[in-house]
């Protein structure tokens, strides 16, 4: 009998019950993120990438392995591809793993093309890409990743070059040059011929924004020396803000805060002083007439020359600035302008007319001017004030068309339609604060969606028709893709969203997806 | 006194009856991956059992039993600190016993029950959403004991049973669906993918009441 009691308590004594660490992780969901025709989420804890693709009438789900703890998530400008940075992970209890940073590159479209990462050495926490998907760069953000080790140098970056493999020289890391400032933002030009270089290659160039610094990387080349360009004049601080490119003069603009002009960089060659050193220089040139420009539109008219509009509230006008002779043209206006959109939109279209609107300072009115023989000192310039009555606070293009979204209260209830063609007004109502909106692809619809009323609006942009579409949830989110097809993310951390074919849809053709981000969550291993 | 003693001394080896009650808690240590990801803890439950004596073995002292069972358990959990599990499981089942006198008071057992069980999963988050599945799978389970009797009557014996097993199932697919607002509201053509599926397989310890008439 004794050996019987010995028996159960030796088995009792084997009784165990631990849990592996991989289920107790913190978790945060980056997304919804709109792809071409998917819709990306990427799970911080699951260690993946779901994305669920729209282009088929049922929706499939599928999922790509990452590294742990993902911390930012970028698409590339066409949406194929979608930029990922995992943290990594230190092995410090059972369960963990030994992981370094890591750049992954997941291909949204061809599902068959394998999930490249590319270690970054650092827990950079944001990410710039080049407009043609040819280059990335990862940099640490101001406030820089929390747990971020001993130490932290916040001015290295990663320089990827996305069309070849990993490997020792790529990606290359590099610490630019400070004078105290640290990285305020990233952004990479449209490949560009070096005028005057003996290497014809265009070349992308990475613009790193920093208080009172520009600096300027030969991307293609991240291995030689970087040039910096001081922007201040021993006064207040110069923050630059925002860079349009002009890939066919090889330029660059830069607008400010707190400078007297709109900033151009001529990019031309030079013969280095070592192989160490750059083969190109900045020509530096201030373009208008002084004034602080608050923001820039740059725009190529029908023969393909390129204009720069700054808006210059100090000066009470708004420049147009013949970007390869710096002769500029003003227009007075006495309203603080802060806005500046183009029309018709659209990368192949030289745009007629500009939209001007005061949105800090909520003026009940906005400007449009002609843009069509503007550069002719002899014409009139064309300016016409259009009075709202309401305040715009914000001001946003309909993708394909001449129409304006006017948005006139911060709770963004009551909207505006203003056509460029007529240039008239139409009010629109929400029953509640738009928390959310998109535009069909071609623009044939505004669709929105406030997070207290279960249903999805719709407002036909040709006859302004409005329609509602009733939801089963309250929605959170709402996208269109590029298939036309609405996607209602109701935020359930296990997955729940609502797809509707298009705008015009029946409920009975609409399709509710639930649990696809815990999709096989049984069946993962640790 | 000593005459209880002798009293039940005598009627230690003798038969209490043929039928059998047994209530008593289980805790099932849940080790399956599938159950790690739902909770930390063990299925903590009972069991009520029917038994009824086959009749003596052909060894001195052994005897069947046949019986059904029915058990339940729950267990709740956290997933990734933010998600809130709640994990109930119901089996029914039927199987046999093997008991062996050790002793006048104690009696060694061994059990082999085949059933099925149903599993049950609800998860939420404080942001009010919760979703939900069931399924069922088979099970069966095996586990030696003890029974330690207290009074052992000519009609009637009472006893303590410690019982320490295993408990295979299998794989139980769930497909967890959100909760809806309202039965009466039409709702939208619904795809819910697929949760994976829940093993509750694991090593059982249980303690229960014996009841013999």
């Amino acid at each position: 009998m004794k050996r019987c009691i010995y028996l159960l308590l030796l088995l009792a004594a084997c009784w165990e019950d631990e849990r592996p660490i991989m289920w107790e992780r913190q978790r945060a969901v980056l997304g919804p993120i709109p792809m071409k025709s998917q819709i990306a989420y990427v799970d911080s804890a699951l260690d993946r990438v779901t994305l669920l693709d729209l282009s088929r009438e049922t929706p499939q789900i599928s999922a790509s392995k990452i590294g742990r703890r993902a911390v930012v998530a970028v698409p590339s400008p066409d949406r194929h591809l979608l930029f990922v940075i995992t943290r990594g992970e230190e092995a410090i209890v059972e369960g963990q793993i030994d992981q370094p940073p890591r750049f992954w590159v997941i291909d949204t479209v061809d599902r068959e093309v394998e999930t490249r990462a590319y270690e970054i050495g650092s827990p950079f926490d944001r990410i710039a890409v080049a407009p043609d998907n040819s280059m990335a760069v990862a940099y640490f953000s101001a406030a820089g990743p929390d747990e971020a080790g001993f130490f932290r140098n916040p001015n290295e970056l990663a320089v990827i070059h996305l069309h070849e493999p990993p490997s020792d020289a790529n990606p290359t890391l590099k610490t630019i040059r400070s004078f105290g400032s640290i990285p305020e933002g990233v952004t990479l030009s449209p490949p560009m011929v070096v005028p005057g270089s003996e290497d014809p290659t265009p070349r992308t160039f990475a613009f790193v924004l920093s208080s009172n610094n520009l600096t300027l990387i030969d991307a293609n080349h991240p291995e030689k020396r970087e040039v910096s360009v001081r922007l201040d004049l021993g006064g207040t601080a110069v923050i630059p803000k925002e860079v349009v490119f002009a890939p066919n003069t090889s330029s660059a603009y830069v607008r400010s805060d707190n400078a007297r002009d709109v900033l151009q960089v001529l990019i031309q060659a030079t013969p280095p002083e070592t192989s160490d050193h750059a083969d190109f220089k900045p020509l530096l040139a201030e373009l208008g007439a002084g004034g602080g420009p608050t923001d820039i539109a740059v725009y190529d008219d029908p023969s393909k020359r390129r204009y720069v509009l700054a808006a210059t509230p100090n000066t009470g006008e708004v420049v147009v600035i013949d970007a390869d002779t710096a002769q500029f043209r003003s227009v007075p206006v006495s309203d603080p302008i802060d806005r500046i959109l183009l029309f018709p939109t659209g990368v192949d279209v030289a745009p007629t007319k500009a939209l001007f609107a005061s949105v800090a300072a909520k003026v009940p009115r906005v400007h449009v001017l002609d843009l069509v023989n503007i550069q002719d000192p002899l014409t009139q310039a064309k300016l016409q004030t259009i009075p709202l009555g309401k305040p715009v606070s914000d001001v946003v293009p309909v993708p394909g068309r001449d129409l304006a979204m006017l948005v006139h209260d911060d709770a963004r209830t009551v909207l505006g339609l203003l056509d460029m063609e007529t240039l008239s007004t139409s009010p629109l109502l929400g029953v509640g604060k738009l928390d959310s909106y998109d535009f069909s692809p071609s623009g044939s619809h505004l669709i929105g969606a406030t997070g207290t009323v279960s249903r999805v609006g719709f407002v036909a942009l040709d006859n302004l028709h409005p329609t509602d579409f009733r939801l089963d949830d309250p929605p959170v989110r709402v996208l269109s893709t590029a298939n036309a097809k609405i996607f209602v993310d109701h935020g359930d951390p296990l997955g729940h969203a609502t797809i509707i074919p298009s705008p015009g849809a029946t409920r009975s053709q609409a399709l509710v997806l639930t649990g696809f981000l815990t999709n096989n969550l049984l069946d993962q291993e640790p | 006194m000593r005459s209880l003693i002798a009293l039940l001394l005598l009627t230690a080896s003798a038969h209490a009856g043929n039928n059998e009650l047994t209530y008593g808690g289980t805790s099932r240590a849940l080790r399956t991956s599938s159950a790690n990801a739902v909770t930390g803890d063990s299925l903590v439950g009972g069991e009520l059992r029917y038994a009824r004596r086959l009749g003596h073995g052909f060894i001195p002292h052994l005897e069947l039993w046949t019986h059904g069972t029915f058990a339940w358990g729950t267990a709740d959990g956290t997933m990734f600190q933010t998600l809130g599990t709640d994990l109930d499981a119901l089996t029914l089942a039927l199987g046999a016993q093997v008991r062996y006198d050790l002793h006048h008071r104690i009696t060694a057992s061994a059990r082999l029950d085949l059933g099925t069980t149903r599993a049950a999963l609800v998860i939420s988050d404080d942001m009010g959403h919760t979703a939900r599945d069931h399924g069922w799978g088979a099970t069966t389970a095996a586990t030696l004991g003890l029974d330690f009797y207290a009074f052992h009557g000519a009609r009637y014996a009472l006893a303590l049973r410690f019982e320490l097993g295993a408990v295979a199932t299998s794989s139980i697919p769930l497909t967890a669906t959100p909760d809806t607002a309202s039965e009466d509201t039409l709702q939208l053509e619904m795809t819910a993918a697929s949760l994976g599926s829940l093993n509750l397989s694991g090593p059982v310890i249980a303690a229960s009441l014996v009841g013999q008439f």
